[in-house]
């Protein structure tokens, strides 16, 4: 089904909609948030909860991109959940994560405000914009989705070394990017 | 800022690239050689042959210093002249049965001062004279358990440049006896970078040569490299015309460099041009205009060499020659220059031959600095690794890069790139019985040119990385230990205390030392 049209079900109130969101979307949510918690039976909670959390948001949020509206969602609760299991010493996928994007980072201390937060996502998006097709989907698909390097490497038809050094190369350009950007990383 | 924070910037990215992540198509790594269709290489080249505009001149070197590097290194064995690891011995095909123990010597004897003597002005004095090289054994004991003989394919790979190999390539033994090798080389280990240190990924104008060990263990990880170095040679059997442009005579003339333009023209769409012997030129595509000079016409010590001009694909309908009082060819500055241009026709690969072979025997060593004549290193592999050079990187590849012009003196690059080096050679272990080989190497060290590393030298090795043998031990230990001080490392050794003999964990791919020469 269209995204239009399973937006316009979330709009009739029809509980349809969440049964479509499933059919087109739950392999994607289940991924993202699989890649961030490792454990299946937290990523099938956080899944569920996703789809409640897009039941209450639409209306009146309609989404440009429903896969990224339910991904965001996804990558949330599944981040608000690890850090659950983190206080409890429940480590997940995100751990990984963050350990290669704290390569990005000098002086990891300081939690930025929510403006510096909001130029922080336009500042990676530019950056973002500025790279070669497969560099900028590499980069999205590890540490938007979460996939592995391991399965980016397959896809891409290189080792798995090569694929971890594309990575690092990748992230020592955002920091670049950031520290021209002002940002104090 | 945290790492959480960075994490919250890359969720809040617009959904368009989420989307074209999902769907996005990744091109499959290029093959390290696709050769095979090289007829259709050059019709892709012809296709983009017209982006080459503007006045040819010598890339700008610039950049990481030291032709690559990665800054100085901030761990053991990351430099910014980086020569490699000591790789472990490998085999092409079945070795079952057959174990491997392993033991590398670091020989120091080299760092020991001597006193050397020079001549100047008619007298002779002494200096202080050491280098900074290892003597590095290799030795490996193959067993043989099973219960027949066993005939191996063995490969003993060395990471080095063409000319290295005049003073660094290994030789191997199998118990005790000299035995001949054959030479297979891999591709060009390294890549490209743009002229200000990487800041854009799309130029391509300088080498960035290997330069660190993550670098190495991605290179043959997963076998293609290697397999690379076996692949079919390109095949250049493509015909070409060839203008030669030589018995230059230049008029009475206060100029300096008089030097002289052919120029002609040409379908970009329909021809590649290439040169030899030219100092420059221009390839304006919109106009279809090529030009290339030749100055130095009146060096009376080293007279300028014939100027070729190879056309792959239409030929033209005529040329112009003018000469001028300079390089620049600019108007106003013409005077009388006479030339003999014969037109023939060949085919590229017989053309490639020529050059490289009369430039081996004439002048490279003065030219590059290594005497590739004496080295050992077959001209069918020297000819090979130029005409890689121009089907992957030059102008006959399908994705041009813009540190090649279509100058076939630009082929020379390819033996100062970076690569890896397979000494092939067959040796049968009886059943039950065991096979000793030694491949013995002097191992220039790593080093940084500036930092707090700059008088240290880096040496390391690979335990396993790249080879299908099975080991059940590997040692390693030092000699003259007493010509260096150990620095940081990992092996484990400890000269000062006594340890100049450790075995290695298998388990660790990479082993490095930093030493310096003892004051």
């Amino acid at each position: 089904m269209e995204d239009r049209a399973i937006i316009e079900l979330y709009f009739a109130r029809s509980e349809t909609a969440i049964d479509e969101t499933d059919r087109k979307y739950g392999a994607f949510c289940r991924r993202v948030a699989l890649n961030i918690l490792s454990l299946r039976e937290d990523a099938e909670e956080c899944v569920n909860d996703t789809y409640h959390a897009a039941w209450n948001a639409m209306p009146p949020e309609h989404p440009g991109s429903l896969r990224a509206f339910l991904g965001g969602i996804t990558r949330n609760l599944s981040v608000a959940r690890w850090r659950a299991a983190h206080a409890q010493k429940r480590f997940g996928g995100l751990e990984t994560l963050l350990s290669e994007l704290g390569e990005c980072l000098s002086a990891p201390d300081g939690t930025e405000s929510v403006f510096e937060r909001r130029l922080l996502a336009e500042s990676i998006a530019a950056w973002l914009r500025g790279l070669e097709p497969d560099d900028r989907a590499l980069f999205v698909r590890r540490y938007w989705y979460g996939d592995a390097v391991k399965a980016l490497a397959k896809e891409c038809g290189v080792g798995e070394n090569q694929m971890a050094q594309r990575m690092r190369r990748l992230r020592a350009g955002l920091r670049q990017a950031l520290e021209e950007g002002g940002f104090s990383v | 800022m945290k790492a959480m924070d960075l994490f919250d910037g890359i969720t809040a990215i617009p959904g368009d690239m989420i989307e074209e992540a999902e769907t996005h198509r990744f091109r499959k790594r290029r093959p390290w050689v696709r050769y095979a269709a090289v007829a259709a290489a050059f019709a892709a080249a012809i296709g983009i042959g017209g982006i080459l505009t503007g006045r040819i001149q010598t890339p700008m070197m610039g950049g990481k210093a030291g032709g690559g590097g990665n800054g100085g290194g901030e761990n053991g064995y990351s430099y910014m002249h980086y020569v490699g690891p000591v790789l472990p011995l490998t085999v092409i095909g079945d070795a079952e049965g057959v174990t491997a123990g392993r033991h590398v010597d670091y020989d120091f004897l080299p760092y020991r001062t001597r006193t050397e003597r020079i001549e100047h002005d008619g007298k002779s004095d002494t200096y202080d004279a050491w280098d900074t090289d290892a003597i590095v054994t290799d030795s490996y004991t193959l067993v043989n358990a099973a219960g027949e003989d066993k005939t191996l394919s063995l490969l003993y790979p060395a990471a080095l440049t063409v000319n290295e190999t005049v003073d660094y390539l290994p030789t191997i033994t199998v118990d005790g006896e000299q035995r001949e090798t054959t030479l297979h080389a891999g591709p060009y280990s390294g890549g490209f970078m743009d002229a200000s240190g990487g800041k854009d990924p799309k130029e391509r104008v300088n080498l960035d040569q290997i330069s660190s060990w993550e670098d190495y263990a991605a290179l043959l990880a997963d076998g293609s490299y290697q397999a690379a170095a076996f692949a079919p040679a390109p095949d250049l059997n493509v015909p070409v015309t060839v203008y030669r442009v030589d018995d230059y005579a230049v008029a009475p003339t206060d100029a300096v460099n008089p030097s002289l333009q052919i120029s002609f023209r040409v379908d970009y769409d329909k021809t590649i041009v290439m040169t030899y012997g030219s100092n420059g030129g221009s390839n304006d595509a919109e106009n279809g205009v090529c030009t290339r000079i030749v100055g130095g016409l009146a060096n009376e010590y080293r007279p300028p060499e014939p100027m070729y001009v190879v056309l792959c694909g239409d030929d033209i309908d005529g040329y112009t020659l003018q000469g001028y009082a300079n390089m620049g060819g600019d108007a106003g500055t013409e005077i009388d220059v006479t030339a003999t241009v014969t037109r023939y026709e060949t085919t590229l690969d017989v053309f490639l031959r020529q050059i490289i072979d009369r430039a081996l025997d004439e002048r490279y060593q003065w030219q590059y600095g290594a005497d590739l004549t004496g080295s050992g290193i077959p001209r069918e592999l020297l000819h090979r690794l130029a005409a890689e050079l121009l089907v992957q990187y030059g102008v006959l590849s399908d994705d041009p890069h813009e540190r090649y012009f279509g100058m076939l003196e630009e082929v020379f690059e390819a033996y100062i790139m970076r690569r890896v080096l397979y000494l092939s050679f067959d040796v049968t272990v009886p059943a039950g019985e065991s096979v000793e080989i030694t491949a013995t190497m002097r191992r220039d060290g790593s080093m940084d040119y500036i930092g707090k590393k700059k008088n240290v030298e880096g040496y390391d090795l690979a335990t396993r990385l790249g080879s299908l043998l099975t080991f059940t031990e590997q040692h390693a230990s030092l000699s003259h230990a007493e010509e260096i001080v150990m620095g940081e490392n990992n092996f484990g050794f400890d000269p000062e205390r006594g340890v100049t003999e450790v075995t290695l964990d298998l388990a660790a791919e990479h082993y490095w030392m930093q030493v310096a020469k003892r004051r």
